[in-house]
Formats: C-alpha cells, structure tokens, sequence
C-alpha cells in the first residue's frame, strides 16, 4: 500500500525532475535563438534574413514561433537565463519588457542599421528596440458591391450605422493585441483622444447590429474575406494588399481621413542571452536588402530608408506623415479601461 | 500478486509512478500553484508579502460582469455536454451490442474527431457553415433560401463544433460500461412483459449512468477550458471565461486578474467534477 509518506516523496522527486527543466534555456555559442509569427512571417525570416545573417557570422539560428504574448511570458519568467535572445514584438510588450529591465538599448555601433531607421521607429522605445517594418490601417471593401467607399472614417462610421452596407462589416476585436490602438485610433479620428474615448464608443455601439464578427486575429478576418462573409471592414494595408493580389481580387484598400493608425514590430535584444549575436540579428532585420526581398513577400513596408522600393509598388505606401501612433506609455495605462468599455458596451 | 502475476515491490511501484508524478508535477501542480501565488498580486520570481493583496479578488466578486461569464461558462459546458450525451448514447450502445461487420467502420468514424484535433474541426466548421460553405450552398441550391444565412458566429455554431470535438469522449466511456450490463438482464425484462422503452428506462440506463456521468465529465471539463472553438466560432456576444483570460493577458497586461479567472475556473470545475462524482458513485468524496 502506498502511504502518505511515499506520495509525497513521490511529489518531491517529481518536482525535481520537472525542475531540472529550468536548465533547457538557449545556449550560448555560435547560434542564436529568435521569434518570428508563423505563415509567411516565418517565410521570410527563413528565406529572406536568416541566410543574410548566415553569410555575415556563421552562426546558427533557432527560429520560436508563436506571438509576442508567449515569447514576453518566456523571458519574464527566467530573467537572466532567457530561453530567447532576440525578440520580435509588440508595441506595448516591447514597453513592458523595458520597463522591467529585461532588453538591451540598441546602439549605432551593434546596431549599424539604426542610423538609416528614422527616429519614428526607434524612439517610442528609447531606443530598446526599434521596428524594421511598419504597417497602416484602413478599410477593405468588395468593390463589386462598394462602389463609392468612404473617405473619412466619421464617414464610415455613419455609413455602416445607418445600415449602408448590411450587415456585412467586421472590425478588430478587442482581445486582438492592437485592440486599445485601433479603439485610440477611432476615438482620435472622430474628435476624442486617449482621455476622451466616447466618440469611438459611440460609434462602435451604432454599428454593432451591422457587425457579423469582430476580428481576433488576422487570419480570421482574411478567412472571413475570402468567404465573402463581410464586405467592409478595418484591416491592415499589407494584408489587403496581399489578399487583392491573391485570394480575394476584388478586395481594395482604402486609407482614411485624416489619418491611419500606424503600427510598429520593435525588434528587441533580451537581456542575459547571447547579446552580441542577437545585436548582429536586430541588425539583419534592419538591414536594407532582406527588407525589400520582406516587403515583397508580405506587403508590410520596411523602414531603412535606405529600401527602394520597385517603382510599381510604391502607390501602396502611405506617406508617414499621414499616419499617427498612440503613445505606448498612456495606452498601456488606459487599456484595462478600454476592455471593461468594451465588454460592458460592445459584446453585451 | 496472484499466481502468473508479476511481483513489484513499492520500490518498483515508485519507480514507475515516477515519470507520471513528474508530468503532472510539473504540467498541473506547479504552473498551479504559480497561479494561485499570482492571483494574490504576487510575483512568483520576485515574491514578498509586501505584494500580497486580495483585490483582485474583490473585483471578480464585485462585478456582475464576470460572474455572467463564469455563468455563460457553465451553463454551455452543461448544453453540450447534455447534447452529446444525447447523441452519443444511442451509438455507444450500438457499438457495444451489434454484431454487424460495419461496427469497426462506425468506430473508426466515431474516432476520427480524436485523430483531427480541435483546431482542424473548428475550420472545418467555418468552412461548412460560412455563407460559401456546404450548407449555405445547398439550402441556396435547392431554392430553400434565396440568401444566404448567417450560419457562423453564434451559440449555435460553438454548440454544434464542441458537440463533435467531445463526441468521441462520451461515445468511449458509454460503450466501455454498455458492454459490461449482461445482455441477458435485457432479455429478462423483456421476457417479463417490458417494452423496448421501459426496458431501457428501468434496466439499462440505470445500469449505464456510471458511463454516461463520466463522459459527461470529461465533456463538461474540456468544454469548460475550451478557447480556440469558442473565440473562432462564436459572436461578439458570446465570452466565456478562457477567452477573458486571454483578454487581461494580451490587451490588458493584468496577470494577476488572468491567474484570478483561472483559479476560479479550475475551481469551480474541480467542484462540478466532485458533485458529478459523488452523485454517480452515491459516496462523499469531498
């Protein structure tokens, strides 16, 4: 008979032998462990930056799949032995682990990119990471059924209120990780601010009875165009862009006025792993060449300005100075606050 | 150990129970208890009582809102797992009693949700009932509707999707327990002036609850932490508790609030799985 006693020696043996999982943290030497999304994302990185990157150190690289999410939880949870060396996140992520002292600040001499990356992609993070692509938000629509679309977004949004155009709309969801900006982002564009989010709200409320879903991922919205489940709705330019061309070629893209979210992936160095090769990675991602080969793939527009873009893809980049970014800092801060909005007044 | 047994002393037992305890060590008992510390404001590489705080708690108790979806929660796990009780008795008992060559074929068809996986059927799902999908063209197709219908994004959808992913969980532990209820018991009702009907109600249902209370656990409890099904499938009305999870995860960055909805989930399941037990097995196991 098994007694108390073994059961828990049982449970101490066991918890020795989980923790000996502690130690299966990245190696250091000549490889370097990195994160990219998967589908095309993890295309690039494999065919475009990794073999750039190969060519200049020799080094190995060990490609995590996952989102931003997994990979900060990752790192927060062995600090000083970060099963990650180079990190590929979110805005309010990459803030985080900064604030928490977890990544490296980005100097011109590691990071010889970071002279030709404009300031805008740097310096939301004090330079503790920095973007090497960024991407800008609009709307879709079926322009077989959406002949004229609207132009501004208080256009849309009265638009799609009175029922123009059936219930066939979808917007980002709120648990999607750039729910808050684009909530910032239609509060900002309809007269409010980041201490004034009625306007969105409000119209968010108008429009619901005409929503079929709201979007929590990307592939879902795609899926839902594809179907031809909605016919307008909020999205990113390059994953328009990359469904026009392909699955769904009567998709068109609109930008907005007066101006379009515009959102960054900062590319971060994880304090403790193996910082010089992950310096050398975060420099491969802003390097000019692999860049042009990204944008070609993905439709996400690089950020050295040292990039020419071909002649005949150049109509799809937006000037940056039609676009606007929230500050990460007030957004982090008033974000629990959108979600409690959001799931008293939206998903009731 | 009986004659042609092998003999294994307690060192053996231990030795084999090992690799269990450790997986469960560190795959349920330890990621709990980390979130149990973080439910309290506390932060597991740096803990100190100083953080310690219970208003975490306070907010889920103060807010009608998540007790709404602790209560949504439950109350699907308890639909679904009534529906594919419903539906999975009737094949359970079959491939338990009949003889027909097609029963190997009915089992394999039975299974195929366990080979596929949850995400693959939840696509699957989209694909059959988006307005381009299977049903839409066929009800279109014939003149039923000249539209198609808004088939996705709703309880319906999340209704049907968890029916079919758990169906192999309650088909497997009915048709384990059918098989043991002696055929002859059948017989003799029937032999005794019982009707199909009355011989099923008296004979073998009683004698299947044990089967059907377990497959509805398991059911209940997968149904419970189910995440990808529900947030693909289901609409803007449609929240349940892992969904809120992964809300204060990723937009709200609030872990501590995350690691209180767990808890509670974990909890209230545990205590479901205690009621259902102790009902099924008439004994006290609290």
């Amino acid at each position: 008979m098994t007694t108390r006693r073994d059961a828990l020696k049982l449970l101490g043996a066991g918890s020795a032998f989980a923790g000996m999982g502690g130690s299966l943290t990245s190696a250091q030497g000549n490889v370097v462990t990195i994160t990219s999304l998967g589908g095309k994302w993890e295309q690039s990185i494999r065919e475009h930056f990794i073999p750039h990157f190969k060519k200049k150190t020799g080094a190995e690289v060990r490609v995590v799949l996952g989102a931003p999410p997994a990979w900060t939880a990752q790192v927060e949870a062995l600090p000083g032995r970060p099963p990650l060396d180079a990190i590929d996140n979110s805005e309010l992520l990459a803030i985080s682990l900064m604030d928490k002292g977890l990544v490296v600040k980005l100097t011109e001499d590691k990071v010889p990119n970071l002279k030709n990356t404009p300031d805008l992609f740097r310096k939301p993070f004090d330079d503790f990471g920095a973007s090497y692509q960024y991407s800008t938000s609009g709307i879709f629509y079926n322009a077989e059924k959406i002949k004229e679309p609207p132009k501004t977004w208080a256009e849309f949004f009265e638009r799609a209120g009175k029922g123009e155009f059936g219930r066939a709309i979808t917007l980002p969801d709120m648990p999607y990780a750039w729910g808050p900006h684009f909530i910032w982002h239609y509060a900002t564009a309809l007269g409010g601010g980041m201490d004034k989010l009625d306007p969105a709200f409000d119209a968010l409320r108008k429009i619901k009875p005409h929503v079929v879903k709201f979007w929590g991922t990307a592939l879902e919205v795609e899926r839902m165009i594809i179907n031809k489940e909605v016919d307008i709705g909020v999205l990113w330019d390059g994953r328009s862009f990359a469904l026009s061309t392909g699955a769904a070629p009567w998709l068109r893209f609109a930008r907005l006025g007066p101006h379009s979210l515009v959102t960054l992936s900062p590319a971060q160095v994880v304090k403790g792993g193996n910082e010089a090769l992950a310096f050398e990675w975060v420099n491969t991602l802003l390097d000019p060449e692999p860049q042009l080969e990204y944008y070609k793939l993905i439709n996400f527009t690089p950020t050295n300005s040292k990039v020419v873009i071909p002649e005949n893809m150049r109509a799809n980049i937006m000037p940056l100075d039609q676009g606007v970014l929230p500050s990460f800092r007030d957004l982090a801060k008033v974000a629990p606050r959108m979600v409690d909005r959001w799931n008293r007044e939206i998903r009731v | 150990m009986g004659a042609g047994g092998i003999a294994i002393g307690r060192r053996g037992i231990t030795i084999l129970l090992l690799p269990v305890v450790a997986i469960v060590t560190a795959g349920y008992v330890l990621p709990g208890l980390v979130l149990l510390v973080m439910s309290f404001g506390v932060v597991p590489t740096r803990p100190s009582w100083a953080q310690f705080t219970l208003e975490h708690y306070e907010r889920l108790l103060g807010d009608v809102y998540y007790a709404r979806i602790i209560g949504y929660t439950l109350f699907f796990g308890l639909i679904v797992a009534t529906i594919t009780a419903l539906i999975a008795f009737p094949v359970g008992y079959y491939l338990a009693r009949s003889r027909s060559r097609l029963t190997s074929l009915y089992a394999v068809v039975t299974f195929t949700p366990l080979a596929v996986g949850m995400n693959m059927l939840t696509l699957g799902w989209m694909v059959i009932l988006s307005r381009t999908g299977f049903v839409n063209s066929l009800l279109t197709g014939t003149g039923i509707v000249t539209e198609p219908l808004h088939l996705l994004y709703g309880w319906g959808a999340v209704i049907v999707g968890m029916v079919h992913v758990t169906f192999t969980f309650m088909v497997l532990p009915i048709e384990a327990v059918v098989r043991q209820i002696d055929p002859a018991l059948e017989k003799a009702a029937r032999t005794l002036g019982a009707g199909p009907l009355r011989t099923f109600w008296e004979v073998v249902l009683p004698l299947s609850l044990q089967g059907i209370a377990a497959g509805f656990l398991i059911v209940f409890l997968q149904v419970c932490g189910a995440f990808v099904l529900p947030l693909l499938l289901g609409g803007q009305g449609f929240t349940v508790v892992p969904i809120a999870i992964w809300e204060q995860i990723t937009v709200s960055s609030d872990r501590p609030f995350a690691s209180v909805l767990s808890v509670t989930l974990i909890l209230v399941s545990l205590i479901v799985m205690m009621l259902q037990l102790r009902i099924a097995r008439g004994k006290d196991l609290v």
